[in-house]
Formats: structure tokens, C-alpha cells, sequence
């Protein structure tokens, strides 16, 4: 039969919370007591045994939240898997519907010419609006023809320096481009008998836009 | 059996080793190993209800991880050997399994389910005892500790709680008090402590009379 009294100095004496002089008295009295010292060795063992149990119980219960956290893991990698190959075949699906579809120059390489209402400008506008556009081109015009006739007149071009051939060469451009949206602007207001006359010029000349001015030409003169 | 865990090749020897050594990757590995044929296999054993299944298990394995630190289960010379040093015969599932057998008969009982015929014949104690000696006690001599082990493993919660506060985390009947706040004086405390220690050396005593009396 255990004894209370006895227990909690047991408890006292294993868990070290006994001042030295006490335990000293507490081990001479266990030296001639057979119950005490019975008590005591059980009291050792439960205390091992729980400690080995704990100790167990903790490391069992760790492995089974890290294979939670393994298989939550897994799972969300599996899904980020998948998540990810579906966006990698939509956004080649969208690349290769776009490329096999796209009717502006990726396939022809060339913008195609088409009848006086059909050629293409990017904004609708009304009268009004193209007779300012064509007044502002040609405005712009002369003012390009201005400044390409000033560089030429200072002599041969040829013995200019770089920097001036530069300036010639990309004004005579601006030129092409300015006359070329000319046309457009008097096909946009119908003055094509006026487009006809730019369009033989730009046809005559060394233009870029030599072919483009052809086909137009061929059109508006049916 | 061979288990593969991360694509790495564990046999019995190797896991019972490792166990003995403490190395916690095979610590892990043998807890996976027996937890996954557990799983498996349970329904085959169980009788004592599926609400019970984890404590089965990890009283199960509490028992075959002190019995291969008392190397009950040893590996001697690459050769996995038993309690009476010859060459082990069965595999260690099986032997784990054993080991469940008889928890969940040890819980069934607790919990005063009614058992079947074929059980009721199972449950003598002759052959319980037998079980108990070749699973839970290594021999008469030493059936002390690990008949109090078994014990501890059957107290009820707040036994458990109480006694692990007090003796394992070390906590004073203060700081049991605070987390227990059921316990209305230091008293009251104490007396329920000392009263789970007497259930307890009384249930372990008993056991140890019947297996050395035998």
C-alpha cells in the first residue's frame, strides 16, 4: 500500500526539488524502510516509463505532420503542374492562332492595294476633317521641299558631309511619305482627278512608293 | 519484406538496426513501414471498433519500439534474431501485427464491447498470457517495468495527463493547477495524482502476480 505522506517526498526527492540536508535525512530514512524504498523504486519506474511513452508519442506525432505538410506539398505542387501546363498550351494555342490568322503582312509580306473605297485609313473623317489633313500635308510639304531645296542648292551633295547626306536622305522620304498621304487625303475627299496627277508623278519618279502609285493609278483611271 | 520509402531499399535487419540506433531516418522509416501495413491490414485484425484504430496503432508501435531497445528483436551478425536468440522465423509486420492483436483485445475489454464467440476464446487468459510474455515482458524477471509501461499505456486521459504533467514536463501542482483549472485546490490535486498512482500500482502488481504465479 503506498502512502501519501510518502509521495510527496518521493516526488521532492526525484525531481530534485529537496534541499541537500533533506535529501541527506530522506536517504537515511529510506535505508530502513522496505515500504518507502518500494514506493520509491515504483514512483522511478512510472516516471521512466512516461518519459520513454512521451518521447515516443512526440516523434510519432512529428513524422505525421511532416507527411501532412509531404502530401499537402505534393498535392499543391501537382495542381501548380497542372495549372501551369494548361496556361503553357493556351498561350502557344493563342501565339499559333494568331500567327496562322493575322491577315496584315506575316504571311504575304505585302499590304494589299484595293479600290478607292476600300483603301484603308485609320480614321474616318469627315470632309471637313481631310481638307484640313490635306491642307496640313501640304503645308508640310512645302515646308520639307524648303529646306531639301537649301541643302541641294549649297552644291554637289555628294561632297556634303555625312551628317547633310543624312539630313537630304531622310527628307526626300518625309517627301515620298507626305505626297503619298496626299493621295490618300484627295481619294478620301474624291478629288481624284487631282490624285491621278500626283500619282503619275509619284509612278515617273524613283519613289518607294513607285508600285503602290501604279496600281492606284490603274484603279482610279477605270 | 523490402520496403522502399524515397526510392531507398529498407529490409527488416536494416530498420531493426536502425531503431536500436536511434537513427532517425530509419526511426521514421519502420514507423511509415508498419503504419502503412497497418493500415493495409487492420480490418482483418480489429474487432475492438474503427474509433479506436489509432490508438491501436500507436500503442502497438509504442510496444515494438521499447522491445527493440530491450532487443527483444535484435540483429545479430546481418541476421535478425528474436527473444531467444535464434534466427527470427517471421517478418516483422507480422510480428508488429501480433503486437496489435493483442492491444486492441487489451481495449476491447476496456471499453466492455461485446465480443463474438470465436473472441470470447481468444481471451483466455492462458493465451493472452502467453501473447503478453512474448510481446510485452522479455521474461519472469524482468516483468516490473514493462508490465507498468502496459499499464500506463491503459490509464484513462486524465491519469495520463496529470501523471505526464507532473513527472515527464516536470510541472509543479501550481502550474497543473493553471492548465487543470478543474481542480479546485492544491489538495484536490495532489489526492487525484496519488490516486492514479495507487490504480496504477495496484493494476501493475496484479498483472506481475498472475504472469510470475503461472
Amino acid at each position: 500500500m503506498m502512502k501519501i505522506e510518502f509521495q510527496d517526498k518521493i516526488d521532492n526527492y526525484l525531481l530534485n526539488r529537496m534541499p541537500e540536508n533533506e535529501r541527506r535525512a530522506f536517504e537515511k530514512e529510506m535505508n530502513g524502510n522496505e515500504e518507502l524504498q518500494e514506493q520509491l523504486k515504483f514512483t522511478k519506474n512510472v516516471r521512466s516509463v512516461l518519459e520513454s511513452r512521451n518521447e515516443k508519442l512526440a516523434k510519432m506525432k512529428k513524422w505525421d505532420e511532416d507527411e501532412q505538410i509531404q502530401v499537402s506539398g505534393r498535392s499543391r505542387r501537382t495542381w501548380g503542374y497542372a495549372i501551369s501546363g494548361i496556361a503553357a498550351v493556351f498561350i502557344m494555342g493563342f501565339f499559333l492562332f494568331s500567327a496562322v490568322f493575322d491577315n496584315n503582312n506575316v504571311l504575304t509580306g505585302q499590304t494589299p492595294v484595293t479600290a478607292p473605297e476600300q483603301i484603308p485609313s485609320d480614321d474616318v473623317l469627315s470632309i471637313e476633317k481631310n481638307r484640313k489633313l490635306l491642307a496640313s500635308i501640304e503645308e508640310k510639304e512645302i515646308e520639307v521641299l524648303s529646306e531639301l531645296r537649301a541643302l541641294t542648292s549649297r552644291g554637289n551633295v555628294n561632297s556634303a558631309g555625312e551628317e547633310e547626306k543624312e539630313r537630304v536622305s531622310s527628307l526626300k522620304k518625309q517627301l515620298e511619305d507626305l505626297r503619298w498621304s496626299r493621295v490618300k487625303a484627295m481619294v478620301e475627299l474624291k478629288d481624284y482627278k487631282q490624285a491621278l496627277i500626283l500619282l503619275e508623278e509619284i509612278r515617273q519618279s524613283e519613289s518607294s512608293y513607285q508600285e503602290k502609285a501604279d496600281s492606284l493609278y490603274q484603279i482610279l483611271k477605270k | 519484406m523490402i520496403l522502399k520509402i524515397f526510392n531507398t531499399t529498407y529490409s527488416d535487419v536494416a530498420l531493426v538496426e536502425g531503431m536500436y540506433n536511434h537513427i532517425p531516418e530509419m526511426e521514421n522509416a519502420l514507423y511509415k513501414y508498419c503504419k502503412k501495413y497497418f493500415n493495409e491490414n487492420y480490418k482483418s485484425v480489429l474487432f475492438a471498433g474503427e474509433e479506436d484504430k489509432e490508438d491501436i496503432f500507436q500503442e502497438a508501435f509504442v510496444v515494438l519500439w521499447n522491445n527493440i531497445e530491450k532487443q527483444y528483436l535484435y540483429v545479430e551478425n546481418g541476421v535478425l534474431k528474436g527473444r531467444d536468440g535464434q534466427p527470427f522465423a517471421g517478418k516483422l509486420t507480422s510480428y508488429f501485427m501480433s503486437i496489435v492483436r493483442l492491444k486492441n483485445l487489451e481495449i476491447a475489454r476496456q471499453n466492455k464491447r461485446k465480443l463474438s464467440v470465436e473472441n470470447e476464446e481468444r481471451n483466455k487468459w492462458e493465451e493472452q498470457k502467453k501473447q503478453y510474455m512474448d510481446l510485452v515482458c522479455g521474461s519472469k524477471e524482468d516483468v516490473g517495468i514493462e508490465v507498468i509501461a502496459d499499464c500506463v499505456s491503459h490509464m484513462s486521459k486524465r491519469c495520463s495527463q496529470i501523471l505526464t504533467m507532473f513527472y515527464y514536463e516536470e510541472k509543479t501542482l501550481d502550474d497543473i493547477m493553471a492548465e487543470l483549472p478543474t481542480f479546485e485546490s492544491k489538495n484536490a490535486l495532489k489526492t487525484a495524482k496519488y490516486k492514479c498512482m495507487e490504480t496504477l500500482r495496484k493494476s501493475a502488481t496484479l498483472i506481475r502476480q498472475r504472469l510470475i504465479n503461472s
